[in-house]
């Protein structure tokens, strides 16, 4: 009997803070796409530099993991596909795989572990430091202030990011390809072109907003639920990431099954 | 000064305030004219800071009221509370400059966000306000650069950036030694005189309470138990009163408040 009410509370839980969830990107959805046509200024400056923080600076590191994992996936599947003589379908077996699926899920775990625990830290010590408090009284909203210039970063940084991702696990793949099958450079591209339709490309697009929106508001529903100290800001951090992942695979899940039964 | 509105430029009325089950504020009832400095003076759990949070709705309310120039605070939607708010300046206990920013940075944000004056023109109101909290030169330093003194003179000089006609002071000398803290007070003082501004301050500092104030309000947990000039605080009977004035300490009580209790008898 306790065990079924325990695991009744903790659906009401998850169930709260999905609500929460969706009240605060309510809240800077409409900071974000209706005050603007209410006459009131946005002010680009700080989403400009939160876009360097979330984008730019990312793409060395992102685009190293996902040349690796699109080199892995070439790897994996001509094992597979060798026994059954069809080694030349490696290169869109790796293409089709990094536009629907790879490309837009690394992007969101890198960026989930890299700038949605950023968010996670940079509200929490706010919130410690009395400093959220300070822009509520001089009569600034936090969340326009805060999370606004994050929405909309991270709304124009991944599908940029998820775009570069695919192309360097193409490559990745293709660097595996033209070395060790002998394939000219063209071969590989020629396979690449013919394999991918632009369905594949945008609805891993569609994916990465999805979760440039996951990211965004885990980071920030944990900064501002800080409760305590340093200590609080730890654990909102850890689990931004933790929640942020979970729910990027579950999106990732519904849309996947989505675009397979409306294809 | 004139004003549009009638009565007090701050009033509190029969505030009930809770923090989770805890009682903070018990029908707590104040006014603040237009141009007074009020005291609030109090012990630590009084209270004191949760009231000042409740006037610059940091905090919601159990129930009771707060108006802000006859303008019921609990009722308004954030924007026209933001309005409000844009004319009142707040210095928290600890500063709460934001650690990212320069000091001019920090000082300019309000103007920067809140009108469309030129750049220019915020910079040179934002030395200015640093020159008339005395921290000319220190524009460029971060906030960790600057001492505890420096810091809450920082965060005056942006609680002052809006040209508000309401100030609030949590705990301004809490931290600070005494010429440092003296120097806070004149400050106060100064801006009493020269702006006419109404004035809150939170303390337990009885030295600077009564250098500063026109009225005192004395709390003890949670509720009002004087108000007056510092004179009639000075006479007045309430045995905690007269506690606070001479420094006594809380009588050892035999028996521990129930909430410090161990729970004894429990199966463990």
């Amino acid at each position: 009997m306790q065990a079924v009410s325990q695991i009744g509370q903790s659906v009401i839980d998850a169930l709260a803070y999905v609500g929460e969830l969706a009240s605060l990107s309510a809240r800077a959805a409409g900071f974000t796409f209706l005050a603007p046509f209410r006459g009131k200024s946005m002010r680009l400056g700080r989403a400009f530099s939160q876009a360097m923080d979330v984008g730019v600076r990312a793409l060395p590191i992102l685009s190293l993991i996902t040349f690796f994992i699109g080199l892995i996936l070439a790897l994996q599947s001509a094992y597979e596909l060798r026994k059954f003589g069809a080694i030349n379908f490696v290169a869109s077996a790796v293409a089709i795989s990094m536009t629907r699926e790879l490309g837009p899920l690394i992007t969101a775990i890198v960026i989930a572990g890299r700038s949605g625990s950023a968010f996670a830290a940079e509200i929490g010590t706010m919130k410690v430091a009395e400093e959220i408090d300070a822009l509520e009284a001089m009569g600034l909203n936090s969340v326009k202030y805060l999370v606004v210039p994050k929405y909309l970063a991270m709304l124009v940084m991944m599908p940029c990011l998820t775009l570069i991702s695919d192309l360097a696990g193409i490559l990745g793949g293709g660097l595996f390809e033209i070395w060790q099958l002998d394939q000219s450079y063209f071969t590989f591209l020629f396979a690449t072109r013919d394999a991918l339709v632009m369905r594949d490309i945008w609805t891993g697009l569609i994916k990465s907003l999805i979760f440039a929106l996951i990211i965004t508001k885990v980071g920030c529903y944990e900064g501002f639920s800080v409760q305590g100290g340093a200590e609080g800001v730890g654990k909102a951090t850890t689990s931004s990431v933790v929640v942020s992942i979970f729910l990027i695979i579950f999106a990732d899940v519904v849309f996947t099954a989505l675009f397979y039964y409306t294809a | 000064m004139r004003h549009d509105f009638e009565g007090p430029m701050i009033r509190v009325v029969d505030l009930v305030s809770h923090y989770g089950e805890r009682l903070i504020l018990n029908h707590v009832s104040l006014d603040v004219g237009a141009g007074e400095t009020m005291v609030i003076l109090g012990g630590s759990g009084a209270g004191k800071s949760t009231l000042l949070r409740h006037i610059i709705r940091l905090e919601r309310p159990t129930s009771g009221h707060v108006y802000i120039r006859d303008q019921d605070a609990c009722c308004l939607s954030e924007e026209r509370f933001n309005l409000l708010r844009a004319k009142m300046g707040m210095l928290f206990q600890s500063a709460a400059l934001f650690n990212s920013m320069t000091v001019e940075e920090n000082v300019a944000l309000p103007l920067r966000e809140l009108t469309h004056l030129e750049d220019s023109t915020i910079r040179i109101m934002t030395r200015m306000k640093l020159e008339l909290v005395g921290l000319g030169g220190v524009e460029d330093y971060m906030p960790s650069e600057l001492s505890g003194g420096m810091k809450k003179r920082a965060g005056l000089a942006r609680a002052l950036a809006m040209d508000p006609d309401i100030l609030l002071f949590d705990e301004p000398s809490a931290g600070l030694d005494p010429i440092t803290a003296a120097g806070i007070d004149s400050l106060i003082l100064k801006l009493k005189h020269a702006f006419m501004m109404t004035i809150v301050v939170v303390t337990h500092e009885m030295a600077s309470a009564f250098v500063i104030a026109d009225r005192i309000t004395v709390m003890h947990h949670g509720e009002v138990i004087a108000i007056g000039t510092p004179d009639e605080i000075r006479a007045n009977p309430h045995p905690r009163v007269q506690q606070f004035l001479n420094r006594t300490p809380e009588i050892e009580t035999a028996e521990a408040p129930a909430y410090l209790r161990p729970s004894e008898g429990r199966p463990s």
